[in-house]
This record gives structure tokens, sequence and C-alpha cells, in this order.
């Protein structure tokens, strides 16, 4: 733990398809916490207590902050942390505010899941290929050429759309 | 060390290299760092025997955790776990415990190995936390069951993340476990990589691949060869398909062949980067990303990708993915930057945060594109199987044509061609294509984009449009004419290249974002048919909530074939431009309506059904001909200003006129938007 810091929290992104997509960092770091989070859908939740532990659904970024602050805690959410998770964002943003060290592992964003699943590579053929966003689902994704990732977090699902 | 040695394994010639190091070593046969070096170029060279004799060599000599580490990886990664259990014989200690973990997954005693690999991690923290704590994890997960099955074939290209291994993911890590043979991109086998590796039972080969399009051809068809007897895999660093030559090569060769391949994604620099960043709760979600070509678009703010393609398209330099590591990333501050900024930084030759993200998912696309459009494909291909009998369509008689045909043959009684072979005549397919291409992607009326009723009503009315629309819905899904046309679509989109050169070599967008003074920030969209009258064209102007509104034009594929040069150097930009100008000042003239109700050209009615449509044709029509004068010569204005519709505009003189004014003088108007009220001077006061 840095000095003056009040805490820890390792949040973890579990990738898209999370019984696929969760890597070995997140895992590792899950197991060492003392208390875990999870805010995915209840499958993936049993999925990830066989792999690290016990789990508990977090209420809101409080609670999560609040456990920070007694000892090393960690916060398993779907797709990537600050790409496609609003609690996450608002538990980093609590904590820098708090002085709580935060550790963001990254995990698997909706552009690498649809891009993986279509098996189309971004920068090979530029003229194909030039883009692509990942939004989520009723709040884009913008008027554009390039292929899109809609993403519903609750639901954890990724759309594709060109 | 041997230099000699050392460049060869740099120029990927690791056979050579083996004989350079080897030789070096004979010569300093007491020095074990020679000797790894051998075992080195000897694996890239396809010898993993020997390679595992020259690290057991080394390990003889140093007899350190290190060297014992490196003989282990040669043995296992030749194949050979009897002489691996041989050299850990007596041996106590952390790292022997780590490689006993590793013997316990190759055999699938997983629950032996989690043990193994944590007490590791336990006994020597320094050294072993990370590694063995990683691959604790994957014992783990595998202890705690796997339910998918293995693959029977094909091969799987896994991603091993920015961070490797920390950021392999179970999915790439089980299907590397079904692989009998595993060929891994030499520039991923560091220590870490091939700790991995020793984890499978499977026959493992490297393949050198340093970015070159051939080099990536060869090092796929030798991955294709391996996968040739039984299922296999490939790891590459980061995700396989960003800046990921190798893999789009084995992807496009494997599905040439018939042969099932799958993509297991890794952590990609940008999602790495996207980690290090602290975007607010309040933040859109989301993330964008674009190739490096594009980078240079003004008011863009995303994250820039480099790839080796771009930097041959004369576009951005390659240099910024060889600027930052995981732990260079941790410790730079994000700068979030716009395109136009981070070109410039690059341009100035270094600066730090130079891969830079936004998670805007509100952020609008600037972009001209010209494509295929599978909407109107769709329409096309059901002509073709309807009779081709409506006016305005292009039967291309080519394989394309014939594909299209046999495709939709045996759906020849369905709705939709039977609906498409009875409409009106006076339903032309240019009418259809302008209905059809204001459908959504799923072919759903939008809304937002309403379908003319002029056309409407020459279709029959708006019952029979619907049945139509629902018809091809129904066509295209039973069809999977979306597979079609995303097989066809680089063939189709190589058509639209002649317009696409065109418009570059007009500088179409750079133009028209130098006169208008401020960058283009909308989307425009060219699309391009076989099927479409090459003298006829579509254009369509949509709201889309930005400055800049949302811009379509279709075109036939082979538009501009009676003269091409006049056509490719001043019709088609025109055509551009004026569409381009309509996204641009469109909204200005529509606010300038009080004003301008006050004015009038001369005649009694105006042109285009309204004053203020009048008005909006008046601006585009006089700034492409201003930037025709300027691109193609005076000549050009006047062919393009005299084309027999010079008496629906008569005070366009007056106009010309005042922008050559607005030319002369741009310190003191950089925008043409602040101009606009002293243009629309140009039009005589009502008495």
């Amino acid at each position: 733990m840095m000095g003056g810091m009040k805490g820890m929290i390792v949040v973890c992104g579990l990738g898209c398809d999370p019984e696929r997509e969760a890597t070995l960092e997140s895992l590792a770091a899950l197991s060492g916490c003392v208390v875990r989070f999870c805010d995915a859908k209840p499958e993936t939740s049993a999925w990830l207590e066989l792999r690290v532990g016990a789990l508990k659904v977090p209420r809101d970024a409080a609670e999560v902050l609040a456990a920070a602050r007694e000892g090393l805690t960690g916060l398993a959410v779907w797709g990537h942390p600050t790409i496609t998770s609003r609690l996450a964002r608002e538990v980093l943003a609590a904590a820098e505010q708090d002085g709580v060290e935060a550790v963001v592992l990254a995990g698997i964003s909706p552009i690498s899941h649809a891009m993986a699943a279509g098996a189309r590579a971004l920068g090979w053929r530029a003229d194909e290929d030039a883009g692509w966003t990942a939004a989520p689902e009723g709040e884009g994704p913008p008027a554009g050429a390039h292929p899109a990732a809609l993403f519903d977090a609750a639901a954890g699902t990724v759309r594709v759309v060109r | 060390m041997s230099d000699r040695g050392e460049r060869l394994l740099q120029r990927g010639r690791p056979a050579e290299a083996c004989a350079a190091f080897t030789a070096a070593a004979k010569k300093d046969p007491s020095n074990p760092s020679l000797w790894l070096r051998v075992a080195d170029a000897a694996f890239l060279a396809g010898r993993a025997a020997n390679a595992a004799r020259a690290a057991a060599r080394a390990h003889a000599l140093g007899g350190g955790d290190d060297t014992l580490r490196r003989a282990l990886q040669a043995h296992l990664l030749a194949g050979d776990e009897a002489s691996a259990r041989r050299a850990l014989k007596g041996r106590a200690g952390a790292e022997a415990a780590f490689w006993l973990a590793v013997l316990a997954c190759r055999a699938a005693r997983w629950a032996e190995a989690r043990r193994l690999f944590l007490e590791a991690a336990a006994a020597d923290p320094e050294r072993l936390a990370e590694r063995a704590g990683l691959f604790a994890a994957w014992a783990g997960h595998r202890a705690a069951g796997v339910a998918r099955r293995s693959e029977a074939r094909g091969i799987s290209i896994v991603g091993l993340g920015w961070k490797r291994p920390r950021q392999a993911t179970v999915g790439g890590l089980d299907a590397l476990a079904g692989c009998r043979k595993l060929v891994a991109v030499a520039n991923t086998l560091d220590d870490a990589t091939r700790d991995l590796l020793c984890l499978f039972r499977a026959e493992v080969s490297a393949v050198a691949f340093r970015g070159s399009e051939a080099e990536a051809a060869a090092a796929a068809r030798r991955a294709l060869r391996a996968a040739a007897a039984g299922p296999a895999g490939t790891v590459t660093r980061g995700n396989p398909l960003v800046y990921g030559r190798f893999a789009a090569r084995l992807v496009a060769l494997a599905r040439a062949k018939g042969l099932p391949v799958r993509v297991l994604p890794g952590v990609s620099s940008y999602e790495e980067l996207a980690g290090v960043d602290r975007p607010g709760p309040e933040a859109p979600l989301g993330l964008e990303l674009r190739n490096s070509h594009d980078a240079g678009t003004p008011g863009a703010r995303a994250m820039a990708v480099f790839t080796p393609y771009s930097r041959s398209k004369g576009a951005l330099p390659h240099r910024p993915a060889l600027w930052f590591s995981s732990e260079g990333l941790a410790r730079a501050p994000i700068t979030r930057v716009s395109a136009a900024e981070a070109a410039s930084m690059l341009a100035r030759g270094g600066a730090p945060g130079i891969l830079y993200y936004a998670s805007s998912a509100k952020m609008p696309v600037p972009r001209l594109s010209f494509k295929a459009d599978a909407r109107l494909e769709l329409i096309g291909a059901i002509e073709l199987v309807s009779g081709a009998r409506a006016a305005r369509f292009v039967d291309p008689k080519d394989e394309y044509a014939a594909a299209a045909r046999k495709l939709l043959k045996p759906f020849s009684g369905h709705p939709a061609v039977r609906l498409q072979a009875a409409f009106p005549a006076a339903f032309d397919f240019v009418e259809r294509c302008e209905l059809a291409h204001r459908l959504t992607p799923a072919l759903e009326a939008d809304a937002a984009r309403f379908l003319p009723e002029s056309s409407v009503t020459r279709a029959g009315g708006r019952a029979a449009v619907d049945a139509w629309f629902e018809a091809l819905r129904d066509l295209s899904r039973a069809s999977d004419f979306a597979a079609f046309f995303r097989s066809r679509r680089a063939a189709l989109d190589k058509r639209a290249g002649k317009f696409r050169e065109a418009a570059a070599a007009a500088k179409v967008l750079e133009d028209l974002e130098a006169y208008a003074g401020r960058p283009f920030d909308g989307t425009y969209e060219v699309r391009v048919s076989p099927y479409f009258d090459a003298e006829r064209m579509l254009n369509a102007v949509w709201p889309s909530g930005g400055a800049t509104r949302a811009l379509v034009t279709v075109i036939g594929a082979d538009a501009g074939g009676r003269d091409p040069e006049y056509y490719l150097r001043e019709r088609l930009p025109g055509a551009l431009w004026h569409q381009l100008a309509h996204g641009y000042f469109d909204a200005s003239v529509e606010a300038a309506r009080p004003a301008l109700a006050g004015r009038h050209d001369g005649r009694a009615t105006p042109s285009f059904g309204s004053w203020e449509q009048c008005v909006k044709e008046y601006v585009v029509i006089a700034v492409t001909a201003r930037l025709l004068a300027r691109s193609a010569g005076e000549a050009a204005q006047e062919r393009f200003l005299n084309n027999g519709d010079a008496d629906l505009f008569p005070a366009m003189p007056a106009l010309i006129e005042r922008l050559r004014e607005f030319e002369g003088d741009r310190a003191r108007w950089p925008r043409l938007a602040a101009f606009l009220p002293r243009l629309f001077e140009a039009f005589p006061a009502k008495a």
C-alpha cells in the first residue's frame, strides 16, 4: 500500500464472455482479496465464486469503498472497468477522492470481443476496418461507417452493427 | 556473445544464427550464456532437441535456478518430459516446486498443480509470486471444471494480452490445452511465454514474423500446416487482430481452406491504456478506435491505433506502438488531445500520451467513405431473379451477378421477388434504391429518414411499400443475404476504389474544409452499386444531431465510363462538394430565414418549391463552382454553371462575385459561415 493511502481496491474487468475472457491476473488478484464484489449476471458470479472464493453483490460504490478502507478489496465487473462499467468508474472516482489506492486490471472490451467473434482485423485492411466504436445500447453508436459493438453491461451482451 | 549471431537472429535467420552461436560457444565452452543463445536460435530454427541439449549444457555449467528454468523450458517445449523429470530429480526449492506443478498441469492433475504453484509462490515470493500465482489461478480454473469441449479440428488464434502472461485469458488457455500442435510467433517467446507454453502437452514450434506482408503470409502458411493433422493453436501478443497482419492472414487462409478458425481475444494496448485513464462517472461509456490514417481528421477525439498498413499509406509512422511499455504507461500521464493535436505531436517527433483515448459514444465520425451497401445489393439481386425488367436497372452480367442470382434462385416465389416484379413501371430501379437506402441496416423504416412522397406514390402507396420492406426483411433472413454480402464486400468495395482515389486526388474534403474555415465533423457515405444506373445519382441529407449533417450519395459502379477524365476530375468532385456544402450550410440558411424573407432573385416563383430551399441550392452551387475553379480551373467552373440550369439561378453571377471577395480577404473572413450574411446581400432587396 502506498504511503498516505487508506485502503486498497482492485477493480477487475472480466471481459464480455467471462467464462472465456477472464484474465489470469484478475483471477489471481481476486483470490488474494479479503472482500470481493462482483457486478455481473448471477451465472457469472457463480462461475467466478468457484475460482476465487465468496463474492458479494455490490449495493453501490459507497459499500465497495467502505470495504476497501478495511482491507484489500476486489471488484469484478463485466467487460472493461473504465469502458463498460459505471459502477467501476464511480468506485474509482470515490477512491481517488478518499485517498484509497485503486488498481484497474483491464478486461476484454466489447470492441475486442466483437472483432474476435467476427475474426475481423483492425488495421489490416484500412478500407474495410478503419475503426470501431463501443457504445452502450441506447446511447450509441454515432452515425459512421465503421462497425460498432453495442453493449448492454446489465445483460452481459455485445451486439455488432455496421 | 556473438554479434554475428545476434544480427542474424534479428534478421530472422535463426538457422545461421544457431551456427554462429555454436561456433562462439565452442570457442568459449564454459560460458552458459552462449549455450543459452544456441538454445534460443535452435528452437526458432525448428530444432527443439538441439535447443534442449544446449540449454541442458548451460544448466550443467551454471547450475542456478535461472539455467534450471531455461533447461526445463527447452526439454518441455521439445516434448521431452523424461529429461525434465531427470533434471528435477533430487532438487528441492521453490523453482523445482514450480516445475513439478507445471508437470502436474501437463498431466491434468489440476488440484495438485494449484497446491504446488501456491507453495512455490509462498516459498520464494520475490522470484515466483507472480508467475506461480498466475498459474495457480489457471490450475484452479481447470480444477473447478471447464464445460466447453475442445475443438476436434481447426486452428485457435490466441492473444496473450498486452502484459503476458498476466493477461492471458482462461478461454485462450483452454483452447491451447486442446491443441496437438502450438505455433508461437517468435517475438512472443520471452521467458514468461515459454513458461506458459510449457503448461501444455502439445508439440511447440516457432515462426519468425517481424512485420512484413511476406513474412506474415509465410508464417500463416506454417501455422496452417500445423493444423493439418489435428487441432492447432497459435499465440500472439496483445489482441491477435489488432496490428494483426499475421492473424488476419491466418484467418483468411484458414477460411479459404475451409478450416475452422477461432480467435480468442487478448487484452490489447488500447484496453490497457483505457485501464490507466480515469474517465469520471458522468463521462459517456464506450470507446472509439481509429486507424492512424484517420488520426489527422480535424475535430476527432479518439484513440489512435497505429498500424503497419497506415504507414505504407503514407499516414502517421508506426513509432507510437514502440513508445510505451506497460511500465511506462503506468507512469505516464494520460493526455486527452484532439486528433489534429496528436498528428502535430507526432510530426514534432515526440510527446507523451501519443496513443490517445476518449470514451465518447456521442462522438461523430468524420469520414468520407466509398463502399458497397447491403440494402442496394439485396434489391438488385432480387431484381435479377424477378426478371430484371425494372427501368434503370443494370444487370452487370458478371460472376457477382451470377452468384447473387444463384443465391436467390430458390426464393423465386418469395413475396419480395413477386412484389418487386409487380411494381408499376414508373417506380423504376433508381426510385426503389431511393427508398431502400433510407432503411436501417435491419431493413426497417427509419423515422429520422423520411421516405420521399413522390417515390412512395409511384410504388403504389405506403401500404405497398411497407409490404415490400417486410418481404425484404424476410428474404434477407431466409437467404442469409448478410453472409453473402460479407463474403462479396471486399470485391464490391474494390469497384468503388476509382471514386475514392478521385476524391482523394481532388482533395475534396481538405479543400472544402479550407474554404469553409472549419473541419467537416459529419459523415458522408458514397454508396456504390453495380446495379445502379451509371447516369443517375441519388443524394440525401439527414440531420445527425451535430453541427454537420449526415450525407449519402448513391452512384453506379460504372458511373463516368463514357468520359472518365471529365467525370473523375470535375463531375464527381463537384457532386461531392455539392452534397458536402449542403451539410455545411443548410442550417445557416435556415437560421437566416428572417433576413432572407426580404430578398429575392428576380424570379416570380422561386425554384425548388420554396425560397429557402432555393437559397440553399444557390449557396452550395456557388461554393461548388468556386471549388471547381480553384481545383480544375475557371473553365471547369463555367462548364459546371452552364449546364442548362442557368435560368433557375439568375442571381448566381452576383453570388460568385461575392465569393471572390470572400476568397480575397480570408484574414477578415476566416469562416465562410460568418460571411454568409454578406453573401445574401447579393440577392436584391424586395421593393
